[in-house]
């Protein structure tokens, strides 16, 4: 991962050292070195939970407790070669996405757009600075794209994985994902202007 | 500005030539859940360990049933290549003969375990499916020199991979 991985949270030396002796605790079975692990990493996994079932707060909770408890279980196959952070993340986006079914169920051209969506603009993060404004009318145009087109618009422009990480990480070809973030960008650009 | 550049430039918007959403990377990622999810987390992973804990002796049946079905297996098919040896004291047979038989005479390259074709058959569908997703988007926006550049693209590589099939054959 690249972008992605660069926007983790505390990404500094201490708090990736830290994680890892964590990790090492609770790869042992100690359940307090992983409660820990999730209270660093919970607001950052549910942000990402909360985007990728489009605002449905029930779903995305559910998908960050199935997140964590299938990182618990996969913990002894991680080697440290990245970021606590980036292997969670992605694992988060494995677990939410079905492992590769949901996004090529969803990934096709047939759907249609929606309505705006009050309630999944609810679960995204009201800004409090100035440009709040905008940052809404962005979140309201995201909820009406069909869902494909928002997730690869998501993975791609606001969690920075890159189309080979998302065809890779989904199933879908990279072409696919080229074009769905194409249309997700024309429509978004038409509905803001 | 060289190729290389060029294609540094594009990979940077995505390799798209519609430009980012001014804004859309500047929202905030985290976002704390409503209530805790630790106990609901907590719960399953000591149910998780008590489960291993009460049943240590189910991985030890585990491996050796395993076991078992390997010796039996490893016994089985050492039957089989047993019964396909010839004889000690029969002559070699010719090797264009036994080179016929499970047709080897095809050069190397050109056979195809059957796993790695079933690959490149699943593959094939994806690119299909994609060529088929690019030509909608196409025909919503027909003006797109991106996508019928995508499509090009995609293409070739459909084209690639039947002749990587026919010449497995």
């Amino acid at each position: 991962m690249t972008a992605a991985a660069t926007r983790m949270v505390d990404g500094s030396p201490v708090a990736e050292s830290e994680d890892l002796t964590l990790v090492r605790q609770a790869a042992a079975g100690d359940s307090r070195a992983f409660e820990q692990l999730y209270r660093t990493h919970v607001d950052r996994i549910y942000g990402l939970c909360c985007r990728l079932c489009h605002g449905d707060t029930a779903r995305a909770e559910q998908s960050t407790q199935d997140a964590f408890v299938r990182a618990w279980e996969k913990l002894g196959s991680f080697r440290g070669e990245s970021r606590f952070g980036t292997w969670l993340h992605r694992l988060t986006v494995n677990v939410v996405l079905g492992e590769h079914r949901l996004l090529k169920r969803w990934v096709t051209f047939e759907d249609g757009v929606g309505t705006e969506d009050e309630s999944s603009t609810d679960a995204v993060i009201p800004s409090q600075h100035e440009d709040a404004g905008l940052k809404m009318d962005l979140e309201r145009a995201m909820s009406r794209l069909p869902k494909g087109a928002r997730t690869v618009l998501v993975l791609h422009d606001i969690e920075g994985y890159q189309h080979e990480e998302i065809a890779s990480l989904t199933g879908i070809a990279v072409g696919t994902s080229k074009a769905q973030l194409h249309r997700a960008r024309r429509l978004m650009r038409g509905w803001l202007q | 500005m060289n190729e290389f550049e060029k294609q540094q430039m594009r990979d940077s918007n995505g390799g798209d030539e519609e430009p980012p959403i001014p804004g859309l990377g500047g929202l905030k990622r985290e976002n704390a859940p409503q209530r805790d999810l630790w106990p609901g987390i907590d719960s399953r992973i000591s149910a998780q360990r008590i489960r291993r804990q009460r049943k240590p002796w189910l991985a030890a049946v585990g491996i050796a049933a395993s076991l078992v079905l390997v010796l039996t297996a490893s016994i089985g098919l050492q039957g089989l290549h047993g019964n396909r040896q010839p004889p000690l004291h029969s002559p070699p047979m010719l090797p264009v003969v036994a080179a016929a038989s499970d047709n080897s005479l095809l050069p190397a390259t050109n056979r195809m375990h059957p796993e790695t074709r079933a690959l490149v058959k699943a593959n094939l569908k994806i690119v299909d499916s994609a060529e088929n997703q690019i030509k909608r988007a196409i025909a919503a926006d027909p003006d797109g020199q991106y996508l019928k550049s995508l499509l090009s693209t995609t293409q070739q590589q459909k084209e690639q991979l039947h002749v990587v099939l026919a010449d497995a054959r």
